[in-house]
């Protein structure tokens, strides 16, 4: 393997790895915030659910009502009363 | 109903804008790849809003656009907007930058500066001065490592120096150190005589005097000797001290000339002002203030507004120029100035000691008057005089000399 392989490689490394904050303020009835670092890509988008694709793994947000935004490259922020929080896998 | 959220993180201010339609998940996934911030996104069953930067919108709505979503702007806020509002107004953004300009520009040069402690201020300018830093002076220019080094070496008695140019200003603070204390000596010394005299009274606190009541001295002659016998074939040293008053005869000579030129201030005023607040100093003339061969005067008074005092003064230098005039005196006159002569030469020069007598004779000469004026003076003629380690010679008073040759 080459030095550009291996550079490559190291970049999907860091790619794979996803952090997922989740901060409640005066507990969950006040509103939580989620903070998901390395999101692919937002696969739904609505009032009440989220769903979002990190690295092998969906992150399923429901709450009333959601907020979103965006940080930087990859890295999102929901806030609102959070009622689940799901991780389902997918296949990439 | 629902919470008004703040929006944070974007310093421009904001654009609220709303969608409908297409796909939505895209478009923030897109934008979550492009790296543009967008906030407060809330989506309903028809319609998706957010907040973006004004610089950002225009990414925003194309990226809209790409994925079919239809979005308009909504309320605008921030400092952007407030800006953009006046861009048409000329005035205000050729002050503003006139303003800008005119700060930039007045803190390149010194306007002021502030000298603190106890030390000559004419001093410390002239240094400045001979070190580029004056008033006017481009503030790259100051030399003020040097300015702090010759300050060190030149203010006597200077412990620290600091020179420092904030903004237009320069700060000198100079430190003085403690004085070392005169540390009494304890070698041994004599007393001897400072001048030729006739001693009058001695008070002798340490030491032999060898000298006697009534007794002239030259200068130079010992008065009190610091060898003293301790009456076992030993001598001892000791540190003579005394009060040894002598009395003296010196002549004087003063002349008043019945015609001279003199010097008297009263040519040509020139007058500069100054409005003064605070330490600052603003001059209100063209120019360099100065005029060559005159009296410097100066006057401060506070300028009043409408009967109130303000904070501001105004000092006014005046350069008196020197004139010559020819003046002629009377007799009398040339005596009253004779005496003024005579009363300020004893005030400088014979403050220290008592004037017993004085003789006076008046020679009248064709252009003038002389005095001739014998004083008697009186006066400490006791100076020390260290011991030289190897002059071991024993004080000898004239009557134990005559005994011990007999």
């Amino acid at each position: 393997m080459g030095v550009r392989e291996k550079l490559i490689a190291l970049e999907e490394l860091t790619a794979r790895k996803s952090t997922v904050t989740v901060s409640t303020d005066g507990g969950l009835r006040n509103g939580a915030e989620i903070c998901v670092e390395n999101c692919r890509c937002i696969k739904e988008l609505d009032d009440n659910f989220i769903v979002l694709s990190v690295y092998g793994m969906d992150i399923r947000v429901s709450g009333t009502p959601l907020c979103l935004e965006n940080f930087g490259v990859g890295s999102v922020k929901i806030t609102g009363l959070i009622h689940s929080l799901t991780f389902e896998e997918n296949d990439r | 109903m629902k919470k008004k959220q703040r929006i944070k993180g974007l310093r421009l201010g904001y654009v609220k804008f709303s969608g409908i339609g297409g796909y939505r998940e895209k478009m923030i996934t897109e934008l979550l790849e492009d790296g543009i911030p967008v906030r407060n996104i809330e989506v309903t069953e028809e319609e998706i809003s957010g907040a973006v930067s004004p610089l950002d919108y225009y990414r925003v709505s194309e990226t809209a656009r790409r994925h079919g979503v239809r979005i308009r702007a909504g309320e605008r806020r921030g400092i952007y907007f407030t800006l953009s509002k006046y861009r048409t107004r000329v005035g205000l953004c050729v002050g503003a930058l006139l303003f800008v300009l005119f700060i930039s520009l007045w803190q390149t040069t010194v306007r002021s500066i502030t000298i603190e402690g106890d030390v000559p201020r004419s001093q410390i300018m002239k240094i400045l001065d001979e070190c580029s830093i004056r008033i006017g002076a481009s503030t790259d220019t100051l030399e003020i490592s040097k300015a702090e080094h010759r300050i060190l070496a030149e203010v006597s008695g200077c412990a620290w120096a600091d020179v420092s140019c904030e903004g237009f200003r320069v700060n000198v603070r100079v430190e003085k150190g403690v004085e070392k204390p005169e540390m009494e000596d304890d070698k041994p010394r004599n007393i001897i005589a400072s001048r030729s005299a006739m001693i009058v009274r001695q008070i002798p606190r340490m030491g032999a005097s060898v000298v006697e009541n009534g007794s002239g001295v030259n200068a130079g002659d010992l008065l009190v000797s610091g060898t003293v016998p301790d009456g076992r074939d030993n001598i001892l040293f000791v540190r003579a001290d005394a009060e040894i008053i002598g009395e003296w005869n010196e002549t004087r000579e003063f002349f008043v000339p019945y015609n001279e030129t003199i010097s008297i201030p009263n040519g040509e005023r020139k007058v500069f002002k100054y409005l003064v607040y605070g330490n600052d100093e603003y001059p209100l003339f063209v120019g360099k203030a100065g005029a060559e061969n005159s009296l410097y005067t100066e006057e401060t008074r506070i300028v009043k507004l409408f009967g109130q005092k303000t904070a501001f003064k105004l000092k006014s230098g005046i350069y008196t120029a020197y004139t010559s005039q020819n003046i002629t005196r009377s007799p009398d006159d040339a005596l009253s100035e004779l005496k003024k002569q005579k009363q300020t030469f004893e005030e400088n020069f014979y403050s220290e000691f008592d004037i017993v007598n004085v003789e006076e004779r008046f020679y009248p000469q064709p252009d003038g008057i002389r005095l001739v004026a014998e004083y008697t003076l009186q006066g400490d003629i006791a100076t020390p005089s260290p011991i030289e380690m190897g002059d071991m010679s024993m004080p000898v008073p004239p009557d134990t000399s005559e005994t011990s040759d007999n």
